[in-house]
């Protein structure tokens, strides 16, 4: 049995390939010109490195913004189903998963099967996604990737006051005009995205154990400020988080193989 | 006596002179990380207009988003507070302001002796601001003097479905790469603009003229539409609309009440009409 999940996002493409033993293959890209094209040639990265064809595949689910222009998807699942029963297949002890995205953040409970139980998302406002950060990086002259290591060395982040990220670049540069250290506004950009995911996270019970998902995660300075917004500590998944998406698809996948339905 | 006025905005800096009864000196400079040397080559300039000399400049009050980096400055002041003085000197019987500037767009609303009574700003949110419209003129590649003219040729403005001034430049990049036309994407960005400020206007008492000003008012699609939707005519003061914050502010360095002073003075001698009584 070989089951797959594909999750088509905003900003990069994940694809995942287990069996009934464990995962085979991981692929992360950044998006191409359509949903279908950049399904595709991740699943064909995917397919690659475990060594297979699209034929091996028994059923493949897709999930993200792209999930329904995927042909060789047999099924779709919301990311918020996938998210939940991702990290609860690679850790059965977490009830509480923070996913933020490329364009949205959401926090999703889930029960002790890893089904969701409640959930909460922002996809209306661009602040507190990596959106966000992507702009502010730019603002300072930061690659995406250095900010979250260059954010972890300073103690004394700036204070961001605005909530909307246009109006948070204007601020940066004003901090950057007034000849801050670079660390210091770094660390102040993790902690405005960090403030807004945190005050998401108040509007719902957030139970332990919790765990980070997406891209943002990577960040170290986000995930340092958001754990000391929120007061708790966050379970490290075994696997890169940001491709439990699909691998909670592919979970689905499986289950439906298995013929005990999505619930 | 000349004073100066500095309005530090979040795209432009504007620096006005006056003699107290007239605007005898006004530039303007895009905004930068050396923001200093553009000040000071920015109030060499206006003095050079209005031929006085170095130390001719008596007092300099600093205004707007950045008023606080002008280090020549006595003192700062808020946008509404300037850009109502100027707009009451001005065109004495104006009762409303509205100032559509790069990012912030502020409605402040004057009582019948000119001070300021309310002033609305959007400050949550960056949707249907300037910058919103910036964005998408660059993604759309129109240059901003074309934008009147190819948004009134549309026929079909787009409505956007995201209300995030961020998210909106993914939509529309993906509208475009769908086929949209740029001029519907364009009048569709104007009317979101447009309507951000007529929300704000929604909460603004009397329901006369309105004086149109800052970056975004020199665009005449903006006035027209918002003409369209409010009901409300525009007027338009005589000077720069960019001007106005930067000639209230110097306005107001005149001294405590010396613009009033005047005006009562110009009442007493019965030279203009104005609709109250002092």
């Amino acid at each position: 049995m070989i089951v797959a999940g594909c999750d088509v996002g905003s900003l990069t493409a994940k694809a995942y390939i287990m069996n009934e033993k464990g995962g085979l293959a991981g692929e992360i890209i950044p998006v191409q010109s359509t949903p279908t094209d950049s399904a595709r040639r991740v699943m064909e990265k995917a397919l690659k490195s475990a060594r297979l064809n699209f034929s091996d595949l028994d059923v493949c689910c897709s999930t993200g913004y792209g999930r329904y222009e995927i042909p060789f998807a047999q099924m779709n699942m919301s990311e918020i189903s996938c998210h939940g029963l991702g990290a609860f297949h690679v850790d059965s002890g977490i009830r509480t998963v923070i996913d933020i995205g490329g364009q949205d953040c959401k926090v999703i409970l889930i029960d002790a099967n890893g089904n969701v139980r409640d959930f909460i998302m922002n996809d209306k406002c661009a602040a507190g996604t990596g959106r966000s950060l992507e702009i502010l990086a730019r603002t300072i002259g930061v690659k995406l990737e250095e900010l979250g290591r260059l954010a972890v060395k300073s103690k004394k982040p700036i204070n961001i006051s605005n909530k909307c990220s246009i109006f948070m670049e204007l601020e940066v540069l004003g901090h950057l005009y007034a000849r801050k250290k670079l660390k210091h506004i770094a660390c102040g950009i993790a902690d405005a995205v960090a403030k807004r995911v945190a005050a998401l996270a108040k509007a719902i019970d957030v139970e332990d154990h919790v765990c980070i998902t997406g891209g943002v995660s990577k960040n170290p300075g986000v995930v340092r400020q958001l754990a000391y917004h929120m007061n708790r500590t966050f379970k490290t998944l075994p696997v890169d988080p940001q491709i439990i998406g699909a691998l909670g698809a592919a979970c689905f996948a499986k289950k439906v193989l298995e013929g005990g339905g999505t619930s | 006596m000349i004073t100066a006025g500095v309005d530090v905005g979040t795209r432009f800096i504007k620096v006005a002179l006056t003699d107290g009864a007239s605007l005898c000196g006004f530039a303007c400079a895009e905004m930068g990380p050396r923001f200093d040397a553009i000040i000071r080559s920015l109030l060499k300039e206006t003095r050079c207009q209005a031929g006085v000399g170095r130390w001719g400049i008596r007092k300099i009050i600093a205004t707007g988003f950045g008023g606080h980096l002008v280090k020549q400055a006595a003192f700062t002041l808020s946008e509404a507070a300037c850009a109502s003085r100027a707009a009451f000197f001005l065109a004495p019987n104006v009762r409303t302001v509205v100032d559509m500037g790069g990012l912030f767009i502020t409605v402040s609303t004057l009582n019948p002796n000119g001070f300021l009574e309310t002033a609305r700003i959007n400050e949550r949110c960056a949707a249907g601001s300037g910058k919103f419209l910036e964005m998408v003129a660059e993604a759309v590649g129109v240059p901003f003097e074309q934008i009147t003219f190819r948004a009134s040729s549309s026929t079909n403005p787009y409505t956007f479905v995201s209300n995030c001034a961020v998210f909106a430049e993914s939509e529309i990049i993906s509208q475009i790469n769908a086929g949209m036309k740029s001029e519907d994407v364009l009048a569709g960005t104007i009317n979101a603009v447009v309507s951000k400020a007529a929300s704000l206007l929604d909460g603004a008492g009397a329901q006369d003229d309105i004086a149109l000003i800052g970056g975004l008012s020199t665009l005449p699609i903006v006035r027209q539409r918002l003409s369209e939707l409010t009901g409300r005519n525009m007027l338009t003061l005589s000077v720069d609309a960019q001007a106005v914050a930067a000639f209230g502010a110097s306005l107001l360095a005149q001294g405590k009440n010396a613009t009033f002073r005047r005006r009562r003075k110009e009442l007493k001698n019965g030279i203009p009409s104005l609709p109250w009584k002092i």
